[in-house]
């Protein structure tokens, strides 16, 4: 039997870890919304703003939480930059979703070869951002790692201004009618150019936020960029049905704890293994998500 | 009089078809204009057209209170005072009712918006009832009251409606062909309408032209219209 301490231990690593994977989710839920496109390069704007506060603290002397808001508003001007050099020229030139893909899978590796080539393949120390990120917090006998909360703290209260900004602004109702029919949006005189924007803008800095969050447990690493944690924050968004922000973010605690509680009650050396097998089995048991109860039609 | 929409030689072509040919249309102030045709005359595409999700051929003019609207972005035209009720009403269906009526507001000060939206609820008692309902759950009938809402709150000049009697009982037609006479008595409103119920259509209207293939083949007034025995025979051969 498993003590009960380690289970919510685990639990809570396990749920934080899946808020992380969750706004991850929500960057490719942000652009499929708007433009009807998966964004395989999703995960590289968490790599950017990892490396980008590394290098605005370690080389720039900016203090850390300066270089870290630096950071993330350029991964969220990177996101202009997708549009307009990447989106747009594609969409120009006729390619449709599938060009977009292949662009984007381009663009993951793209990436990695220049930050590899900047600052080589080894990972580097995460500058303290958060304290001590390891130190052990205690609830009721239970220690939990500061980061854990750190993340949680830092996702509720990105949720809760997200859905302010969704439900309550005039400005997010605006994004949401765009979402929902972007011709009909333009008949009633929104400027979907602007929403546009702000969709992508949006898309990368919750993903580059959230590359700051995993940096203490992950490093100022090169894996940030692609690969197992890059698909974890896709399939998160996937499992939702790609339509749902706050969906995206239950995904990911779905994950999150699964696979924890792989690595808990099975072994850590099947961890991704399981996940990803538990992924193909969700996606083909529930294409349109797991979280798609409504009985609307297509 | 001046016209308030002038639309000339306007030709339209879906990859080598042609939807539109050379049509001419002119809508004056305060008018209520009725577009006629069959199926897939090309009803829909006039005001797609008009509204600029759609680019006809070269050599077509289209003039709004005698500014061209060709080659402007759709969003533009909408905030020219030219409110577009598409076919299948189109409501948003994730965002509530109020909501709906806020995006086709937002460019109105907050005190305008919100008057603008109580004045729809008056004139529309199901909607103020179901403010925080998603739209996607509206009755049709219920869904073709807030398009045409979210036309009016926008403070439109122009009000352009696809077939609002599409799909609905007979009762909810007049409903809403009576509700759309009151609003244009009451605030001079110009009314661009696309039907196939000819008979509404000529009770409403200060003048028709009827589609046929992308063509205009016919414009005049209801009166006229009822003259013109081939007309009659299209429209009305059956119930009289
Ligand atoms: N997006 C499109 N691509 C290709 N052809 C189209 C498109 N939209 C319309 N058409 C064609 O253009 C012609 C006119 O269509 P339109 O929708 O304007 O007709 P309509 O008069 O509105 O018909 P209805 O009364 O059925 O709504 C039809 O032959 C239709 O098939
Ligand atoms: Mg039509």
């Amino acid at each position: 039997m498993v003590e009960l301490t380690r289970l919510v231990q685990n639990l809570v690593a396990g749920v934080s870890v899946g808020l992380v994977y969750g706004l991850m989710g929500l960057g490719v839920v942000f652009l499929w919304q708007s433009i009807n496109r998966i964004n395989f390069a999703n995960i590289s704007s968490a790599m950017l703003s990892v490396y980008l506060f590394f290098a605005l603290h370690t080389f720039g002397g900016l203090p850390m939480g300066a270089a870290a808001v630096v950071a993330v508003l350029l991964v969220g001007v990177y996101g202009l930059g997708l549009r307009y050099f990447l989106y747009e020229p594609i969409t120009k030139g006729g390619g449709a979703r599938l060009e977009f893909v292949v662009a984007t899978l381009m663009l993951t590796v793209f990436w990695l070869t220049a930050i590899i080539s900047i600052f080589g393949g080894m990972p580097m120390r995460f500058p303290p951002l958060f304290g001590d990120a390891t130190r052990l917090v205690r609830f009721f006998g239970i220690g939990v790692r500061a980061i854990y909360l750190y993340m949680i703290v830092a996702v509720v209260v990105l949720m809760i201004a997200l859905r302010f900004l969704l439900r309550g602004t005039l400005i997010g109702k605006m994004l949401r009618a765009t979402a929902q029919s972007r011709e009909t949006a333009q008949l009633m005189g929104i400027n979907v150019n602007v929403t546009t924007n702000i969709a992508f803008v949006m898309a990368t800095t919750v993903v580059g936020i959230a590359g700051l969050l995993l940096g203490p447990i992950f490093h100022v690493n090169i894996q940030l960029g692609g690969g197992a944690i890059g698909i974890k924050g896709f399939a998160a968004a996937v499992m939702a049905g790609l339509t749902d922000p706050f969906g995206a973010i239950l995904g990911g605690i779905v994950l999150g704890a699964m696979e924890n509680f792989s690595t808990l009650f099975i072994s850590s050396v099947y961890r991704d293994s399981i996940s990803f097998a538990i992924i193909v089995i969700v996606l083909v048991a529930r294409p349109k998500g797991i979280f798609n109860w409504s009985s609307k039609k297509e | 009089m001046s016209s308030l929409l002038a639309v000339e030689n306007l030709s339209v072509a879906y990859t080598g078809i042609y939807a539109l040919r050379s049509v001419s249309l002119t809508v004056y102030d305060g008018e209520v204009v009725s577009v006629l045709g069959p199926n897939g005359a090309g009803k829909s595409t006039l005001l797609r057209t008009i509204s600029g999700l759609v680019k006809p051929d070269a050599g077509a003019s289209i003039g709004f209170r005698n500014r061209s609207l060709l080659g402007m972005a759709p969003y533009k035209i909408a905030q020219q005072g030219i409110a577009h009720v598409p076919e299948g009403r189109q409501v948003f269906p994730d965002l509530s009712v109020e909501e709906n009526l806020e995006v086709a507001a937002a460019r109105l000060e907050s005190s305008k918006r919100k008057a603008n939206i109580n004045e729809v609820y008056e004139l529309f008692g199901e909607l103020a009832t179901r403010t925080k309902q998603y739209a996607g759950s509206l009755s049709g009938g219920e869904q073709q009251m807030l398009a045409i809402g979210r036309a009016l709150v926008s403070d439109c000049h122009l009000m352009m409606i696809d077939e609002p009697s599409m799909g609905l009982a007979p009762v909810i037609v007049m409903r809403i062909f009576k509700t759309l006479r009151d609003i244009v008595r009451s605030r001079g409103l110009t009314l661009l309408l696309v039907e196939q119920n000819a008979r509404l259509s000529l009770q409403l209207s200060d003048r028709i032209y009827v589609l046929s293939q992308g063509a205009v083949t016919f414009e005049g007034t209801p009166e006229q219209v009822k003259e013109d025995e081939q007309m009659r025979d299209l429209y009305f051969a059956a119930k009289s």
